[in-house]
């Protein structure tokens, strides 16, 4: 396996988890459902996406990857994580206006908010990634 | 307002290096190379010095500030 493989793997596993976890957000939000399909998915989506780049990892060997995480890949990653931040922060403001107008219940707010910011950075690096 | 300019594609192709080639040479991936020949990435002084170190040349021949 070379770096271009584990860089590819890397892109389409974050994208399934953040996907997953973007569709649970966008659901329950556009549902008023704080179970809009099964709550583990979310989670089992994210340990499965670090299970297979960290077997991918493994199978390639150090020195590649290494070479696959290297300071590009940090610098998009800490881009990555920077926005989600913000973005993360900027959800409690709107999801708070959202529940003062009685739009969402509260349960429903905690799913959509928490499954939102773990997709904000696997989601933004990809975009990231493949816009560089 | 300076910017930071590059003219690593011309001494990389001089010295015989594919964009792969380089990248196995200093330990990165192809796209930081590719990336750091288009001015999307500003690589940092360490790996500089190593794709100087690489191509046998002084980081000043490959990197130089650009007033516009």
């Amino acid at each position: 396996m070379n770096t271009e493989t584990l860089s590819k793997i890397r892109i389409v596993v974050f994208g399934l988890a953040g996907l997953v976890c973007a569709s649970y957000s966008a659901l329950a939000l556009l549902g008023n459902s704080p179970r809009p399909f099964s709550p583990w998915l979310p989670g089992a989506s994210g340990f499965a996406a670090g299970l297979v780049m960290w077997l991918s990892a493994i199978s390639a060997g150090p020195r590649v990857a290494g070479m696959a995480h290297d300071e590009l890949f940090w610098v998009e990653w800490g881009q990555a994580v920077k926005f989600s931040y913000w973005f993360s922060i900027a959800l409690y403001p709107l999801f708070g206006i959202f529940m003062a107008l009685g739009w969402i219940e509260p349960t429903t707010s905690i799913a959509a908010m928490g499954t939102a910011a773990g997709a904000a950075p696997m989601l933004a690096y990809c975009i990231l990634n493949l816009r560089s | 307002m300076a910017e930071l300019h590059n003219t690593l594609k011309a001494h990389r192709t001089d010295k015989g290096f594919t964009q792969a080639s380089l990248a196995e040479a200093v330990g990165v991936s192809r796209k930081s190379i590719n990336t750091i020949e288009n001015r999307v990435f500003t690589p940092s002084t360490l790996l500089a010095l190593q794709i100087a170190h690489a191509l046998d040349c002084s980081v000043h021949d490959i990197f130089y500030v650009k007033d516009d």
